[in-house]
This record gives structure tokens, sequence and C-alpha cells, in this order.
């Protein structure tokens, strides 16, 4: 009785050795043949290469991933944003030339804070610098391009800012 | 003898009338005295008045800042240089813990800091201790050591990088009696004029005894001047001892007393006295003194430091904690038990007092750091702020300026020219008259704002900032604003691609009536290169074609939009660099490119104060879009490859590791080198040369990329962070030999960017697909 056991337990202990072993030769073989189909040479990480076909020719193409908005995804863009959030209390409460300053300094630590850019071009428009906030708003559509959401913020803003230049004696610099 | 009586009523009425004539003189005399005496004390009162009514009593020179550093968890510290920058602002290593303002100390894994105070444009900072947690040379965490609230950043106060001084070099933070502490005031007093609140200006007693104590020693030990009569002597009169002197000393010292407060008094001798020297320049009054000597303000001394201060007033060389530690302690010592024995201290307190370390922070001695860019503020504003304003009124400038990059943009040029001379000594030429020049100016492409400005080798020989003003042919470093112009489908005639064919081949073309063969620069023809390779390799003919076909007056219109205002001629020489430009404009205009197309103006300064904090001048910053952001990206991406393997590789050999695109600058016949570079978040440029327009014998990479790679390595360091591709622009598979889409025939493909709607849409007609019908049946 144990020595039948003893056999049937070492049938079933080789059963568990090939299953994996095969399994891993089959998932070793997959990868090999990954490995064999070069990767442009200019990237490390493999890029999403589309395939289109236009007049009869197929066309290889790589396009930009989409910029997911970034928010406090660094050390430094987590400062940033807690200094354009202080900026914020400071237009909420009317102070405009404060939060002028607060948002500069918002750009200073992390030049590729949109937010800091939008919020920049906002303090301007509320100091009738339409000229400036138009300009500063050029980059933070820029940066901002992957969010739909900021980008319907940087419209309305240049139009706001597009009404109000138009009319005749803004304090324009 | 008998004289008769008429003759002695004769005699007698002349000696009266002699009396008479001598009492007349006498009250003539007296008369003309006292109308003088009167005169003279009413222009001496006039005089005085004149100058202690004044609401302002004192030049104080105006201050130029640095710009303010952020800290926050995730900084690195050990590229930062925190211990330089802390020494710079003038914190002292007190070992392993902080007691007060200014302190700071290095622990295992932890870094604390007692802030100093600072007044900001709008903002009036209180200072309060931090500690910075460290894991390795990052800072993990930082807490409010008082009440460990935890910190999302921290600002280290502006770096003063020069004061600007009237001819007298007097440095002076002007304080009240409200700031001064009851310590201090004691101590002084009692050290310097013990008698001060008796006596009315002058102290006969003190005088008395001085001369008594000077007559015992044989020898003057001690002075019978009141603080009044020291107040008086430095501030309005000459010091040089004579008679009239010292009359006029006790005159104005009673004439002081009787129109003023001993307060107000007591406040002009605490900011008056001088306290010793910084550099050239000397310490005046208490206020700047604490600052030199403790790191801190003078509300914020210690019993031990305000009567080392007061003990220092007698001679602050003889007393200086930075020289003579052991004299000052003796010194400090001897106050404080002055101060105990009056009972104006009590026992605790003069022993914790005398257990107080003397620990001045690290000395300064070169007062002004960054001069051309000191200049180049000063110029700036002279219209709204003359020199005689900035050297009295005390106004504070803040600038744009960084200056862990200024003095390692400083030790660029420096090193980058020594070794030049050293190395190439054979190639420069023999025994020129004006020394090898360099300039090196540093713009984050971001906001515009110059973080460093090295305008020339040593400003003390000559103070001609090449940065700003210098008018140099920019050569190579020229090309890259044809290849935008190509590479832009709404600005060249024909659009172009990194990618598209271009015959580097020898033409000629004419050009304001005469012909213009331009060559290359190992004078060589390459034959059909791309525009990549023209580019990364620096080809002259290909470029000159390239601006041909692109349009001339295209070429000039973007050079205008992105910045360049020196003249420009729509002519083929163009393209090669040949008409001249400063520096800063080539730099600022180069900002585009890591900005994606929009251009922010350079700015360096960026608030102006008056000494009560008014804000006078603010300059915000501004920017807009001059280019698309495709054909940026696309002049961007071929100039990453003059770094990687084209004319400016050897940056790389040079220790530089991070990514980066630039060009590189030759003028003919070799009289300017130039590099200009860029990461997404700094640019850089840097220029070699002699004023006098000789040559140098080197090429940009040869002379100017060490400087620049030199600059880049230390301050930005490897940086991996990539230039952003804009959604316009797309990577499209190639074949490099005809320019045409890749098939599977193509020996050799390769990825290659284009603004979308520009790339190619022929396969490849060298190596065409073929089909599995066609392998079976053929054609």
């Amino acid at each position: 009785m144990r020595v039948t056991s003893c056999h049937r337990s070492s049938k079933e202990n080789i059963w568990k050795l090939i299953l994996p072993l095969a399994s891993c030769l089959l998932l070793l073989s997959a990868c090999a043949g990954v490995s064999n189909k070069s990767a442009p040479k200019r990237f490390i990480s493999k890029p999403k290469i589309e395939r289109v076909e236009e007049t009869g020719a197929k066309k290889e193409v790589i396009r930009p991933e989409p910029k997911p908005l970034m928010i406090a995804s660094t050390p430094k863009a987590r400062a940033s944003v807690k200094v354009v959030e202080e900026g914020r209390r400071e237009m909420a409460a009317g102070n405009f030339e404060v939060a002028e300053k607060q948002f500069q300094e918002a750009i200073n630590i992390d030049p590729n804070n949109g937010i800091a850019y939008y919020y920049l071009a906002r303090s301007e428009f509320e100091l009738e610098k339409y000229e400036q906030a138009s300009g500063i708003l050029d980059k933070a559509e820029d940066l901002l391009a992957g969010s739909k959401e900021w980008l319907e913020a940087v419209a309305t803003l240049r139009d706001m800012i597009k009404e109000k230049s138009q009319r005749p004696n803004h304090n324009d610099e | 003898m008998w004289l008769s009586p008429k003759r002695s009523e004769k005699a007698k009425k002349a000696k009266i009338k002699k009396i008479w004539k001598w009492l007349k003189i006498t009250v003539f005399f007296a008369v003309c005295f006292t109308l003088f005496g009167v005169w003279y004390l009413n222009h001496l009162t006039r005089s005085i008045e004149q100058r202690f009514e004044l609401s302002q009593k004192w030049k104080i020179p105006s201050k130029v800042y640095s710009d303010a550093e952020y800290l926050y968890p995730g900084v690195g510290l050990l590229h930062k240089g925190l211990q330089l920058k802390l020494n710079r602002l003038g914190y002292r290593d007190t070992g392993d813990k902080i007691t007060g303002p200014g302190d700071y100390a290095f622990g295992k894994g932890y870094i604390d800091i007692y802030l100093h105070d600072f007044d900001y444009p709008d903002d009036k900072f209180t200072g309060f201790s931090i500690r910075l947690t460290l894991d390795g040379e990052t800072v993990s965490k930082i807490n409010n050591i008082t009440n460990e609230e935890e910190l999302s950043t921290v600002r280290l106060e502006p770096e003063l990088i020069a004061p600007v001084f009237s001819d007298e070099m007097e440095d002076r933070t002007l304080v009240t009696m409200k700031e001064v502490p009851q310590h201090l005031i004691e101590a002084v007093v009692l050290i310097e004029d013990e008698r001060y609140f008796k006596h009315k200006g002058v102290d006969p007693t003190g005088i008395a005894r001085a001369a008594v104590k000077d007559l015992f020693a044989m020898r003057i030990v001690q002075g019978g001047s009141t603080l009044t009569q020291q107040l008086v002597k430095n501030y309005f009169l000459h010091s040089r001892k004579t008679f009239t002197r010292k009359i006029n000393e006790a005159l104005l010292a009673m004439i002081l007393e009787r129109r003023h407060t001993k307060a107000e008094i007591l406040e002009a001798y605490l900011n008056e006295i001088y306290l010793g020297q910084r550099g050239r320049s000397s310490v005046m009054g208490v206020g700047e003194a604490s600052k030199l000597y403790f790191a801190k303000n003078v509300d914020q001394l210690t019993l031990g430091e305000c009567a080392l201060l007061a003990g220092m007033i007698r001679s602050p060389s003889e007393y200086s904690p930075f020289k003579h530690k052991e004299k000052a302690s003796v010194r400090r010592d001897f106050v404080l038990d002055k101060m105990y024995s009056e009972d104006l201290i009590t026992a605790r307190e003069l022993a914790d007092a005398k257990a107080e370390a003397i620990n001045p922070p690290e000395r300064t001695t070169q007062p002004v750091k960054a001069p051309y860019f000191i200049d180049f503020v000063k110029q700036q504003i002279v219209d709204l702020y003359p020199a005689d304003v900035l050297e009295s009124e005390g106004l504070k400038i803040f600038t744009t300026i960084d200056m862990t990059a200024q003095l390692d943009a400083e030790s660029a040029v420096d090193n980058g020219l020594k070794k030049l001379e050293t190395t190439y000594a054979s190639i420069l030429p023999k025994d020129h008259e004006g020394p090898l020049e360099a300039a090196l100016v540093v713009i984050q492409p971001q906001t515009g704002y110059i973080r460093a400005l090295v305008g020339g080798r040593d400003f003390y020989s000559s103070q001609f900032n090449h940065v700003t003003l210098a008018k140099r042919q920019p050569g190579s470093t020229f090309k890259p604003f044809v290849y935008l112009t190509a590479f832009d489908p709404k600005r060249s005639k024909t659009p172009f691609a990194p990618s598209t064919y271009v015959e580097d081949k020898a033409f000629t073309v004419e050009a304001a009536g005469k012909d213009w063969t331009p060559s290359n620069y190992d004078k060589k023809e390459h034959g059909r290169v791309t525009l990549r390779k023209a580019l990364e390799q620096s080809y002259n003919i290909a470029t000159a074609k390239l601006a041909i076909e692109a349009g001339l007056d295209n070429v000039v219109k973007t050079a205008r939009d992105i910045g360049i205002k020196s003249d420009l001629m729509a002519v083929p020489s163009l393209s090669l660099g040949s008409f001249e430009v400063t520096p800063l404009e080539l730099a600022s205009a180069y900002t585009v490119f890591p900005n994606g197309g929009v251009k922010a103006e350079a700015i360096s300064i960026i608030t102006i104060v008056d000494k009560d904090g008014k804000v006078l001048d603010k300059r915000s910053i501004e920017m807009k879009r001059v280019s698309d952001a495709g054909p940026v990206y696309l002049t961007t991406d071929v100039m990453k490859g003059v770094v990687d393997h084209g004319t400016a590789a050897s940056a790389r050999r040079l220790g530089f590791k991070g990514i980066a695109a630039g060009k590189t600058g030759t003028t003919s016949d070799y009289r300017d080198a130039w590099f200009v570079g860029f990461a997404p978040q700094l640019l850089a440029l840097s220029w070699v040369g002699y004023d006098d327009n000789a040559r140098i014998n080197m090429s940009g990479a040869r002379a100017a990329l060490p400087i620049w790679a030199s600059f880049m390595r230390d301050y930005v360091g490897n940086d991996q962070e990539d230039f952003a591709r804009p959604g316009d622009v797309i990577l499209v598979n190639i074949d490099p030999e005809t320019g045409q889409l890749a098939t599977k025939n193509c020996p050799e493909t390769s990825f290659e960017p284009f603004v979308e709607g520009s790339e190619p849409n022929e396969p490849c007609a060298l190596h065409p697909a073929t089909g599995l019908l066609k392998k079976i049946f053929g054609n």
C-alpha cells in the first residue's frame, strides 16, 4: 500500500515537472520569435507602428503618444502644482498681481506645467495685459494638448481676450 | 615836577580818551566775536539740521539679487551644490544642531536649516527652521521643525549678487531702535560711553577721568569722546585730528543734543558706526555687521553676539571673529563681565553667553559677482534709475540669474580659455595684442529668463560685454534658421524634410552683381546628401542651395520672426551666417527650438523695489508663437544629430551625456568660434574670438564647444528628458536611399519625422514590393 502510493506519487511528480517545463519552452520560443523582429533602431521602447495603405502603397507610421495631462507626476511638477494652488487662492481673492507672481514661480519650478501657463494667462487677462495673455496661452495650448477640458478652457479664455482686446481704449501694455 | 592844572587836566582827558578808545575797540571786537559766534553756531546748526533732518541720512547702495531657488521633495542636492549655496547666502555651519536664524547643520540622513527672514516684493517672509530628510542625495521630505508640518516647497532667498556703491563704498542696512535688541544698546552705551544718558553731548567728567587714566598709563588707554562726539566726527567731519576739528566736534555734539533726543542720536550712531570691511567696501552700522559676522538680522542677535558686536566698535579688525576668534572671545567676555557688574544681566545669562561658540559664516571675499550681468542690468534701467539713484536710494533689484549656473558658467569660461591657450598655443597667433576672449549666455527657454551671463574674460581688464554688445558673424550657427524655413510648408517655396536629398556640389550664383561660390569647410564636395546629413556635418554648399530653393526672403522672414533684429539681406551668403548679430540675439532666437516654436522674450530684471519695499517696476514673462511646432521639432531633431554624431560629437567625449541639440559655427578665416546648444529646459551659447577680429585658427567645435560642454556637464548633468514631439509630427518608415516609403525589399529602412501631410506617399522605386503572384508568375 505504501509502495503503491509511492509509485503513484512519483508518476504524478514527473507530470508535474514535464508540464511546466514544456510551457516554459513554448514561452521561450515565442519570445525568441518576437525578438527576431527587429525594432526600429531609434527607439528603446517598442513604439506602436500603424500600417496605412494609401494609393496602393503601404505606409508604416508612428504617431506621437497621446500626451496625458501629467499633473504632479514628478517631484518638480508636484511642487509647481502647489504653487499654482497658492496662486489660485490669491486670484480668487482678487489679488491678481500676487497671483501673477505665483504662476510665474510655478512655471519657474516646472516649465512644463501647462496649467500654470493657463492661469498666468488668466491673471494677465485680469490685469488687462491682453497681448501677454494671448502669447502665454500659445504655450499653455501646447502643454495642455492632452486634455479636451483644458483645451476648451484655453479656447474660452482666448475668445474672452479677443473680445476685450477688440474694444477700443483697453489698457493693454 | 609840577604840572600845571591845565596840563594835568589835558593828560587826564587823553587817558580817558585812550581808555575809551580801547573800550570801544574791545566792545567792537566783543560784538563782532559774539556776532560771529552766533553766526557760526547758526551755521553749524543749519548744517547739522540740513543733513540730520533729512529723511535719508545715508547713501544706501542699491542691491542686485539673483532669482530665488526652490527646494522640494525629489530634488537632488549634490547637483544643486546646496552647501555652497548656503555659504554664499551667509548661513553658517553649526555642526550637528541649529539654534537660531542663519544656522545649518548636516546630520546623518538629514539637513537642518534655520531660514533667514527676507523681504520679497509684496511678501515679507519670516524665517523658521526646516528639516530636509534625505534619501541618498535626494530630498525625500521637508518638515517645519517647530510644528512638524510637512512642506511641499521651500524657497531659499535670492542671493545678493552685488551692491551698487557710491565712491564711499559704504555698505549699510538701516535699523530702527525698535529692531535693535536691548542688550546691544546697553552693551554699546556701557562700553563706549557709560555716562551717555547723563551728559549733554560733551562730558567733562569723562574727559577728566580719561585724562587721569591716560596720565597714569603714560599712553592713551581711554578716549574722552562721547557717543555723540563719535557720531559727529564720523558723520559730519573729517577724521584728521586738528584743534579746530575738536572744537567743532564739541560744538556740534552739544547742538545735536539740544535739538534731538538721546534715542534719535543713538539710532543714528548705531547706523553710522564703522564695523569692518567686506572686500573693498566698508561695513557700516550694526544692521549690516550682524549679517556679516552672524548671518542674521540685528533683532535676532543673542546676548553673546550683542556683546561681541559692541566690543568690536573700538577696533573691528582686531576683534574680528573671522580673523581673531580668540581675541574676539576675550573682548566679548570683557563686555559681558562689565554688563554683569552693572546688573544688566544675570549670572545665568552671563554663563550662557560666554558659552556661545563664536562661529561666523563663511566669508565672502568677492563682493561683486557676475559683473557683466550687473552692468547689463544697470544699462537697462539707466534712464529710470541713473547711477546716483542706484548708489544712494537703496533699491532692491530682483533678477533672473541663477547663481549656481552663473558660477558654473564663469568657471567654464575661465578654464576653457586657459585650456585653449595651453593646448593650442601653436595655432593661436603669436604675440597678439589683446587676450583671447570668450562669452557664455544661458537662457531658460520657457520663460526667457537669463540664468547666467559671462560677457568676457575679465571684467576688470575689459568691461566690453561680448554677450550683449559684440556684433559678430554667426557663421554656421545661422543655418538652423534656413532648415526651419525649408521644413515649414507655410514658409518654404517647396516643402522639405530631413530625409530630402540635396546636391552638395559646387555652384555659382550671382549676388549683388558679383559671382558667389560657396565652399565647404573641408574644401570637398559631398554629392547627394540628405538635409539631415547636410546640417549634421554643416555642409555649406548644400545649405546655400537649400536656402535659395526655400527662398532667401523666406529665410529672412523666419529669422525676423524668431527675433533676429540686426540687419539681414536676402542674399545667398545669408544662409552661411554672413550678417552680424549679438550672441544674446542669437541665443534668444534659438530658444524657439526647445520651446516648440513659442518665443519667450529674454529678460534679466523681474522686479525693482524701493528701500521700503514698494514695487517700482515689474517685468513679466512675455511670449508668443512665432513658428509652427512641427518644423521646429524637425530642425531640433536634426540638431540632436549634430551633438550625437555630427560636428559637435566631441561634446560626448568631453563628458556631457544628457540629451541635447545644437549647432557649431566657425566664421570665414576662423575669426569666430561658436556653439549654441540646448536641452529641453536650458539653452547655452558660447563664443570665442578676438576683439580686433584677428584669426583664432580654431573651429567652433574645437574652441567654443568645450566651454559649452563643460557648463552643461556641470549644471544640467545627464538629464535624459527628450524634446516633446508635437501632435502633427509623424515618423514614417522610409528607404533612406530614395526617401520614399519603405518596402519589404528595402535593404535598409529608417523612421524619419515629417509634418503630417508632407510625408512621402510613393513606395520605394528602387526596391519595389513584390507580391506573391508576381513572384510566381513574373510580370
